[in-house]
């Protein structure tokens, strides 16, 4: 079964990620080997998508960034027990989707946002600056309270629902890597991605195009 | 007064919001922190020593490796062991034959219980050499007082485990006849099980027991492992005493009550004139 599993991944993944899984293959063989500062490498190059993953989870950027750095911890100590079966991305990602996973059913009853800030780099659209107009609103606060509302009808999804739109919508995986972190078949994935949307689109009602 | 259409305000789609929120970073800042609290963790991870299962569990996991094989060499070593013990036990037949006796029935006990009463004792021959015949060996048994001759057959299995069956039989009943009996015998293929329980133990001696209606009664002893050595092997078979608790064969810790006795009669339903074999 695990075979068919592993043959299965290496036709459903892309080359890029091929090519990822064996740099990344390398990394870990060093970093086992005793070299501890080459595991930098893997935190440098995923640091990011693990935060941004942790954050839409948590919708709170000082729990994403304490997950995020335990996640790391978490594939440093048990890199030994890493067996290849699948890609380092794939375990580092379950690792951090455990991880908040966890934190959140331990803390079902806090609902505390901290919103980040948009990129700079992030072009502003067409739709915020006529919806600020509408609401009588500065652009960067109605911006502002736009994530709020966003993170809040991110935090009325269920913990799997949200996990998986997460995953497809902001880190873009595809329904087969979905599949492989949340430990499910890639029908569960595209089910809960519908449900999931179709919950948000009902709790956005208001703000989206009729 | 013309009026001019309404255009309809722009909208986002749902992508397009999700694209939206995909836009949080943290800032540049953000992250020289973040390898700042990494960094610590990380070193406190490998300063750290594991608590309790956490450290334990490395050695457990190691050790799991050599104690599977272990345990099932081990296990496989004791089903070698155990395999010809029971292929004895169950090639080891055991004769069970219906005497005409008139006298006092006999009931086998060990020496050291012997009553006040004539006691016939037999001393069942031993033979360190497994048998190479099939058929039993009637040996006469040495009569006291006068009393009931005791016979006692013995059947060597094939690793030397010696069989004894030992009965009563009514004074007046001559050798000859006693050993036509036996010549005529069925040889019965004893099926031993392993006991877990009195309740077990006591259904299995119940099916043993023959229904077998006869003028006299007769207990036939069977133990499959008696001592060695020739003076362990007398028993002595008393007649109408049943002991008074238990009767006990050669083997220790094989004792059958008195009460189990009489439960196994009346389910027989007959309390005299029954022929009945008890096998330990």
């Amino acid at each position: 079964m695990e075979f068919i599993k592993a043959v299965s991944r290496i036709f459903v993944a892309s080359p890029e990620r091929r090519v990822e899984a064996d740099a990344d293959a390398l990394i870990v063989a060093e970093v086992r080997a005793g070299n501890v500062a080459a595991f930098d490498q893997l935190v440098l190059k995923y640091r990011e998508r693990i935060y941004a993953i942790v954050y839409n989870l948590t919708s709170n950027r000082e729990d994403a960034s304490d997950l995020t750095q335990d996640a790391f911890i978490k594939a440093f100590q048990s890199i030994n027990s890493y067996g290849g079966q699948s890609s380092f991305f794939t375990w580092l990602y379950r690792i951090a989707v455990n991880g908040a996973r966890t934190h959140l059913r331990k803390n079902r009853l806090r609902t505390f946002f901290s919103i980040e800030q948009a990129s700079e780099e992030e072009k502003t659209p067409e739709w915020l600056n006529t919806l600020a107009v509408e609401a009588g609103a500065e652009k960067e606060v109605f911006a502002r309270d736009l994530r709020q509302r966003l993170n809040e009808s991110f935090q009325k999804l269920s913990i799997k629902h949200r996990t998986v739109i997460t995953l497809f919508e902001i880190d873009g995986l595809s329904h087969a890597e979905i599949a492989e972190v949340m430990e499910c078949t890639e029908g569960t994935v595209r089910s809960r991605l519908h449900y999931a949307k179709l919950q948000l689109q009902a709790d956005l009602q208001d703000l989206l195009k009729r | 007064m013309g009026s001019t259409p309404q255009q309809p305000s722009p909208r986002p789609t749902l992508e397009e919001l999700l694209r939206f929120k995909r836009a949080e970073r943290p800032a540049p800042e953000f992250w020289a922190e973040f390898d700042r609290g990494l960094r610590q963790k990380q070193l406190a991870a490998l300063v750290k020593r594991p608590q309790g299962w956490a450290r334990v569990r490395p050695s457990f996991v190691r050790s799991l490796k050599w104690i599977a094989p272990a345990t099932a060499a081990v296990a496989v070593a004791l089903v070698v062991v155990q395999m010809p013990l029971s292929t004895a036990s169950r090639n080891t037949s055991v004769n069970v034959a219906t005497l005409p006796v008139r006298t006092t029935p006999v009931v086998a006990a060990t020496v050291l219980q012997a009553p006040a009463q004539p006691v016939a004792v037999a001393e069942v021959a031993q033979s360190a050499v497994p048998a190479a015949s099939a058929a039993p060996a009637v040996v006469r048994a040495e009569v006291t007082d006068g009393v009931a001759p005791v016979v006692a057959v013995e059947r060597h299995s094939e690793r030397s485990l010696l069989w004894s069956t030992v009965f009563g039989a009514g004074s007046d009943v001559d050798e000859a006849s006693v050993l036509g009996s036996f010549a005529s015998l069925p040889a019965v293929r004893e099926v031993r099980r392993p006991r877990s329980s009195w309740t077990s133990r006591y259904s299995e001696m119940a099916q043993e027991i023959s229904a077998e209606q006869s003028t006299d009664r007769m207990l036939q002893l069977a133990s499959c492992d008696l001592p060695a050595t020739p003076e362990k092997n007398q028993v002595a078979a008393r007649a109408d005493a049943m002991p008074a608790e238990y009767v006990t064969s050669a083997r220790s810790g094989r004792s059958i009550r008195e009460r189990d006795f009489r439960d196994m009669e009346s389910r027989m339903g007959a309390s005299s004139g029954s022929s009945w074999a008890i096998r330990f």
